[in-house]
């Protein structure tokens, strides 16, 4: 492992994060269609490896606007809010770094739900300063996503892997 | 980073006030003759192991004319060594290791090391007056006879230190600095004093509460025996040595890889850290800039390499010049107009030489173009940038001997609080240096559960905060905010804003090869 260069980490890193992303969603879409059902998120872990490849696949191809509207169920395994998440999608055909940058600005306005969904969209296009203020709410649990350490450190090597260090004052 | 001196709060109060520097040069004064020890006469037969004759190996092989490791017997390779000496210093040539030889050797050492001039030990001060008595009683509790308690440095008190600082197997010098005598107290009163336990610890100088090293002996029952270094290389020359092994150590960020790629240090068994999940991960993931899979190293403090500055000198030299660019020093004809109230880099070759690259035009570092860009930037200041030494760093600015200098941001802190606030620190408008010192386990641990033991405590919010109080150093721990003082928490040259540190490059890994370049590269600034 110790020769692996920055670029193949963070290839692999977005990987497991797409990962992740997918197994909710893909758990978090059949809970929408059966009516709600929540239970979903406790077998999120397992069902990880099995997408990994195909996950990784989708995220080499240069063109992941399509494939934004897929993420509004975050890697925390909670759903996102139903209200919000439908309103964007005709917005995020940006670049990754457009997507960061709308987020961030929804971020300083203090619409965390909306500023999430541009976040994670930019995230998946592999965006580094984007994976620093979605690992921020991560840590924080906001925009509706659960506050977790270990999710949030994830995002911040994933912008580590990028040589975006994801500093911020203590408070 | 090569060289560097923490200077703790707890330091700068027990070296009262400002005039401490020549009083303690006064007190330390070392009388020969005057303070022999009792026992004269006697000369040591060969065969026969010996203190004095071990005490005379230790000290002609720190001169360097015996390459032997000190036994206390008198072979004939040490008298080779005594004779070398005695021709060398003009005296008469002796075969016995006699009390005169004895204090020809410590008075030579003395002042070719220059303890007596220069009040440091390396980078860590002797204690005053004050301290040396309370060392001298001490050391009469633990059966070493310092002779007479006078508070002033002879040589049967350094020959009472070296045998405690053997008797502890940390390194053997005679001088009672800030860590001999924490030890020395603990070793007293201690908890852990009786304890069987033991763990031994490796930091740099001040950068430790000493309340901290006594609860853990309380609360775990265990002996810590204390050392330092005051450098990555030193670091590295402890861990590689045939000494006893140590259990934790604090290498700088940037000298993790080559250590760990050389097998000295071991792999964290983060399982047995149940306060881990204290640490912040923005902290823990920016390490990863150097241990790349964070499997040999935590975070323990971090810090900045920026601008320093005294606001009402820089004013007076320059009116209205924004002083938080790297150009008031970097470049020569900003810097010819500060030279008037002093103009300065601290001396650290591994860290300023990388900043100078930066400002010329090399943000990443990469080995050939920075180290050009860097001297391209470094030639032009010669004459104009002093070269401040790193135990002289902090005087310098508190005192207004220099009005604008690159630096650590910690020894700016400490500037900031002997000077009253006269002294301003930031992380240059085009970029600073981030680093990271962090807790490792070397390779060759003995005890490894209790190296885990004293890293988990040093997760606790409350037990990093009081460090952080102590040293002005900011830590890693997401909930140690509560427990530190706002004088420490709030201050942007410990705290920088997310924006200054966002400017900020990570502490580059430097080759061997990048090292001796970047030593060449000084050594012509300096001259």
């Amino acid at each position: 492992m110790a020769t692996l260069t920055p670029l193949s980490k963070a290839i692999i890193s977005i990987a497991v994060i797409g990962a992740v992303i997918s197994a909710v969603w893909h758990l978090g879409l059949k809970d929408l269609i059966a009516g709600g059902n929540t239970s979903a998120p406790t077998t999120a872990a397992s069902t990880t490896t099995v997408t990994l490849a195909s996950v990784a696949a989708r995220l080499l191809t240069p063109a992941p606007a399509p494939q934004a509207p897929a993420l509004p169920a975050s890697n925390t395994g909670m759903p996102s809010p139903p209200a919000s998440a439908p309103v964007k999608v005709g917005n995020l055909s940006g670049s990754p770094g457009e997507n960061a940058e709308a987020g961030r600005i929804l971020l300083e306005s203090k619409d965390y739900a909306k500023a999430r969904i541009y976040l994670e969209a930019a995230v998946q296009g592999g965006d580094g300063g984007a994976a620093c203020h979605l690992g921020e709410m991560t840590l924080h649990g906001q925009g509706g996503i659960a506050a977790n350490r270990d999710n949030a450190a994830k995002l911040f090597q994933l912008a580590q892997a990028r040589n975006i260090i994801c500093f911020t004052t203590a408070n | 980073m090569s060289q560097r001196m923490k200077l703790s709060a707890i330091a700068a109060c027990a070296l009262l006030g400002g005039n401490f520097a020549t009083d303690t040069a006064n007190a330390q004064g070392f009388v020969f003759g005057t303070a022999a020890p009792a026992k004269q006469g006697q000369p040591v037969q060969s065969g026969v192991r010996d203190g004095k004759v071990e005490s005379a190996q230790r000290l002609l092989a720190r001169i360097g004319l015996l390459r032997e490791p000190p036994t206390g017997i008198l072979t004939s390779t040490t008298q080779d060594a005594m004779r070398q000496f005695a021709s060398q210093n003009g005296l008469a040539p002796s075969n016995q290791v006699t009390d005169a030889f004895l204090n020809s050797l410590r008075r030579v050492i003395w002042q070719s090391q220059k303890w007596s001039s220069g009040n440091y030990k390396g980078r860590e001060k002797l204690v005053d007056a004050q301290g040396l008595r309370e060392a001298q009683i001490l050391l009469g509790k633990l059966g070493f006879s310092a002779g007479p308690l006078d508070g002033t440095f002879g040589p049967q008190t350094q020959v009472a230190t070296e045998a405690f600082q053997e008797s502890q197997a940390t390194s053997v010098d005679g001088l009672i600095t800030g860590t001999v005598l924490m030890n020395l107290r603990r070793a007293v009163n201690g908890a852990g004093s009786a304890a069987k336990d033991s763990l031994r610890v490796l930091n740099w100088p001040d950068y430790i509460d000493p309340g901290v090293l006594l609860d853990f002996e309380k609360e775990y029952n265990i002996r810590v025996i204390y050392d330092i270094y005051t450098s990555n290389d030193g670091l590295t020359d402890k861990l590689r040595g045939a000494g006893t092994p140590y259990d934790v150590v604090f290498p700088t960020a940037n000298a993790v890889p080559a250590m760990a790629a050389n097998g000295l240090l071991g792999k964290l068994d983060k399982a047995r850290l149940k306060n881990i999940a204290n640490l912040d991960p923005r902290v823990d993931a920016a390490l990863r800039s150097w241990d790349k899979e964070g499997a040999f190293s935590l975070p323990y403090m971090w810090y900045t390499v920026g601008i320093a500055w005294n606001p009402k000198l820089a004013a007076r030299a320059y009116p209205g010049r924004a002083m938080d660019s790297l150009s008031n020093v970097l470049d020569p004809e900003v810097a010819a107009r500060f030279q008037s109230c002093g103009v300065g880099v601290e001396d650290s070759a591994s860290d300023i030489v990388p900043l100078a690259a930066m400002a010329g035009g090399q943000p990443k570092w990469e080995s050939k173009a920075s180290l050009a860009a860097a001297a391209r930037v470094l030639e032009r200041l010669r004459g104009i940038v002093r070269v401040i030494p790193t135990d002289q760093y902090v005087d310098a600015l508190a005192s207004g001997k220099i009005c604008v200098a690159l630096g650590f941001s910690g020894d700016a802190v400490q500037a900031q609080a002997k000077a009253r606030g006269a002294v301003e620190y930031r992380v240059p408008s085009e970029g600073g240096l981030l680093a990271i010192d962090a807790m490792a386990v070397p390779a060759n641990a003995r005890n490894r559960r209790g190296a885990h033991q004293f890293i988990d405590y040093l997760l606790r919010p409350q037990v990093i905060a009081r460090i952080s109080n102590t040293v002005g150093y900011a830590n890693a721990n997401l909930k140690a905010g509560e427990f530190m003082n706002e004088s420490i928490k709030s201050n942007p040259a410990v705290v920088p804003s997310a924006d200054a540190l966002s400017r900020s490059v990570p502490i580059p890994i430097l080759s061997e090869q990048d090292q001796s370049e970047i030593t060449h590269l000084w050594s012509r600034l300096v001259k």
